[in-house]
C-alpha cells in the first residue's frame, strides 16, 4: 500500500525575491516524526533539530521572520534554481501535514497531507526554488 | 542470505518494472512518479502492517486483584485509561468464591492531559509526555457474590506500574538512536534525490515542451509538473526509451532509497522485538478481616515472533493476615505467559483478533505448602481496544481449602487509547 497523499495546493516551482522568505510547517500525527529537508548542495535540517511539532522553519530571507524560528539560508544566487526536498519517513508517525507560504503576501505554495501506516514507508515532496532580483 | 535476496530481487527488477510502469503512468504530478519509480526499482520490503499497537498494554485486571482473569502483569499500561469487569454471574461454580470485579486503570499521561483539557492524542503532548505515559494507577473493587456472602469479604485494590525501558515505544528516549539511524539515511538520500528530480524535469521539458527553452518557460513548466491535470497525459506522451533514459537517472536514488528501506526495516523489526522492563507495586486490602496482601514485583515482555510473545513477572508477596490466630505469609512469587495468534498469520491484522495464552505460576512461601496455578486463556478482541478473554484457571490448591480447584471466567476490557485510534482516524 503506498502512501496516500492528497494535495491541496502544489505549485511544483516558485521565485522568491531577497526581501521574502518561505515559510514551512510540518504538523504530523501521533509518534516521532522522522524527516530531512535539503537541497541539490546537501541536507539543511532533521526532525532532530526541533522539540515542538508543528515543526516549522525559514527558507530564504535574509534573517529569521521571528527570533525562535530556523532559518535556512538559499544554497544558491540568483537566477540559478535549487531542488528542495523534505523527506518524510512514517516509521514513527502514519501522518504528516506539509503547508509552505511564501510571505510577505501570504501565499500558498504547497498544502499536502500524506498517510501511511506502513513502518518503511516514505515519501520525498519538492519544490523547485529560484532566488530572482528584487523589484523594488 | 539476505544479500542473495537483494541481488536476486535486483536482478528481476528490470523485467518486473514495466509491470508496474501502469500503476507509475496513473501518477498525479512529477513527486508522486518519481517516489514510484524508485521505490518499484528498489528491492520490495516485507511490508510491516501492525503500527505499534503493543500487546502489552493490560487493560485486564492486576495478578493480585480477587478473582483476576491475568496470573501475570504486563510492562505497561493503555495510554491513556482502561476498565474491565469480570461478572460473577459469567463465572463457573468453584471452591474460590465467585466475585464481581470492576477494574479500572489511568495512565499518568492520561490524568494530565485530563488536567489541562487537553487532547491525549494531541502529537506534541503524547511524544514530549513519554514518562507520564509510562506511568500507570489502578483501582480495583471485588464485590463477593456467592450466596450468604457479606459485602467485607470483598477487597478493594490498589496499583501503580512504571515503565522502566520502554523498547517498543520509538518515541522513548531508549530509542533515540534508532530515530537517528533513519534521520542519517534521510539525511543521505536528500542530495541525490533533488538532483535525481531536477535532472528528470530537465529531461521532461527538453523533450515535451515546445517553444524556446527559457528560465521563465522552465519554471512555468515546473508547474505543469505538479499538476495532476497535466502531468498524466504527458506522461502517455513518452515511449519505452524515454522511460529507460528516465530509470538511468532514477538509479542514481535507488543505492539510497535501499538504505533508507533497510535502514526503516531493520529499526521496525529491532522496535517491534525489544524488551521492555517495568516495576509495579499493589496491594489488595480487606473489607473485613481477611487477609491483606502487598506485592512488588519486576515484569518482563518481549516479543520473539509475531507468533509468540513472552510475558515475566518475578516479585514478592507479603501477606498480612487480620484473624487472630492466623500466620503472616513472604511468598516469592514467580509468573510466566506466552501468548500466540491463532489468525492473521498472512501478515495482514485480522478483523477480529483471536489469541491463545498460557500461563504458568508458582509461590513459594513461609507458613505454607507452594502453590501452582496454571490458565488458558482465549482472547477474542471484538474491536480495537475491547477484548474479551475467556479464561480456564487450575491451583492445586486455594487459600481457604486445601485442595485443587478449576475455574471458568469471561471477562471484558476496554482500552480508551486503542478505541479511540480504532474510531478516529489519525489527524
Amino acid at each position: 500500500m503506498p502512501v496516500s497523499r492528497v494535495v491541496t495546493v502544489n505549485l511544483g516551482a516558485v521565485q522568491i525575491q531577497p526581501s521574502e522568505f518561505l515559510l514551512y510547517t510540518l504538523s504530523a500525527g501521533v509518534g516521532s516524526p522522522l524527516w530531512a529537508f535539503g537541497c541539490i548542495e546537501g541536507s539543511k535540517l532533521a526532525s532532530t533539530d526541533f522539540s515542538q511539532v508543528p515543526h516549522e522553519w525559514q527558507l530564504g530571507g535574509a534573517r529569521p521572520s521571528a527570533p525562535e524560528l530556523r532559518h535556512v539560508l538559499l544554497d544558491r544566487g540568483e537566477s540559478s534554481p535549487d531542488r528542495y526536498v523534505l523527506d518524510l519517513q512514517f516509521g514513527g508517525t502514519a501522518t504528516y501535514k506539509l503547508r509552505v507560504v511564501k510571505q510577505p503576501g501570504n501565499q500558498l505554495i504547497q498544502d499536502i497531507s500524506y498517510e501511511s501506516h506502513i513502518n518503511t514507508d516514505s515519501f520525498a515532496e519538492t519544490l523547485r526554488v529560484t532566488l530572482v532580483k528584487d523589484e523594488k | 542470505m539476505k544479500k542473495l535476496s537483494v541481488l536476486l530481487c535486483l536482478a528481476i527488477l528490470p523485467h518486473a518494472l514495466y509491470a508496474q510502469m501502469g500503476a507509475c503512468r496513473n501518477s498525479p504530478d512529477l513527486d508522486a512518479f518519481v517516489q514510484c519509480r524508485v521505490q518499484s526499482r528498489a528491492f520490495d520490503v516485507a511490508a510491516m502492517n501492525n503500527k505499534i499497537q503493543d500487546f502489552a498494554n493490560q487493560s485486564e485486571p492486576l495478578s493480585l486483584v480477587e478473582n483476576s482473569t491475568s496470573l501475570v502483569d504486563s510492562t505497561a499500561a493503555s495510554d491513556i485509561a482502561s476498565v474491565s469487569t469480570t461478572l460473577s454471574a459469567l463465572s463457573s461454580k468453584s471452591r474460590t468464591p465467585n466475585s464481581t470485579d470492576v477494574s479500572t486503570t489511568f495512565s499518568a499521561y492520561g490524568i494530565y492531559a485530563m488536567l489541562r483539557q487537553t487532547s491525549p492524542l494531541d502529537p506534541g503532548l503524547f511524544v514530549r509526555k513519554t514518562a507520564l505515559r509510562g506511568l500507570s494507577i489502578t483501582y480495583a473493587d471485588s464485590f463477593p457474590s456467592d450466596e450468604g456472602a457479606t459485602a467485607d469479604q470483598g477487597s478493594r485494590t490498589y496499583g501503580a506500574k512504571y515503565l522502566i525501558h520502554a523498547g517498543r515505544d520509538l518515541s522513548s528516549p531508549a530509542n533515540a538512536g534508532k530515530r537517528d539511524r533513519i534521520i542519517a539515511v534521510l539525511q543521505n538520500q536528500i542530495r541525490p534525490y533533488a538532483q535525481g528530480v531536477e535532472e528528470i524535469a530537465d529531461y521532461l521539458f527538453q523533450k515535451l515542451e515546445p517553444g524556446p527553452k527559457t528560465a521563465a518557460a522552465r519554471d512555468s513548466f515546473e508547474r505543469k509538473l505538479a499538476d495532476r491535470n497535466f502531468f498524466p497525459s504527458m506522461l502517455a506522451k513518452l515511449d519505452e526509451s524515454d522511460f529507460r533514459k528516465i530509470d538511468s537517472i532514477i538509479d542514481r536514488i535507488v543505492p539510497s532509497q535501499l538504505d533508507l528501506e533497510n535502514a526503516s526495516t531493520a529499526v521496525a523489526k529491532e522496535v517491534l522485538h525489544a524488551s521492555q522492563w517495568s516495576a509495579g507495586f499493589s496491594a489488595k486490602i480487606s473489607k473485613g478481616n481477611g487477609t491483606n496482601t502487598y506485592r512488588s514485583e519486576f515484569i518482563h515482555d518481549k516479543p520473539f515472533a509475531a507468533w509468540l510473545k513472552e510475558t515475566l513477572n518475578i516479585g514478592w508477596d507479603f501477606q498480612n493476615a487480620q484473624k487472630p490466630g492466623a500466620k503472616n505469609r513472604q511468598v516469592a512469587r514467580l509468573a510466566l505467559q506466552t501468548e500466540t495468534p491463532l489468525n492473521g498469520h498472512s501478515g495482514k491484522t485480522p478483523r477480529i483478533p483471536i489469541s491463545l495464552t498460557a500461563a504458568g505460576e508458582g509461590d513459594w512461601g513461609t507458613n505454607g505448602t507452594p502453590i501452582y496455578k496454571a490458565q488458558l486463556k482465549l482472547k477474542v478482541t471484538i474491536f480495537p481496544g475491547v477484548d474479551l478473554p475467556l479464561v480456564g484457571s487450575y491451583v492445586n490448591r486455594t487459600t481457604n481449602v486445601p485442595r485443587a480447584d478449576l475455574k471458568g471466567q469471561l471477562n471484558i476490557s476496554f482500552d480508551f487509547a486503542k478505541i479511540v485510534k480504532g474510531v478516529k482516524k489519525p489527524a
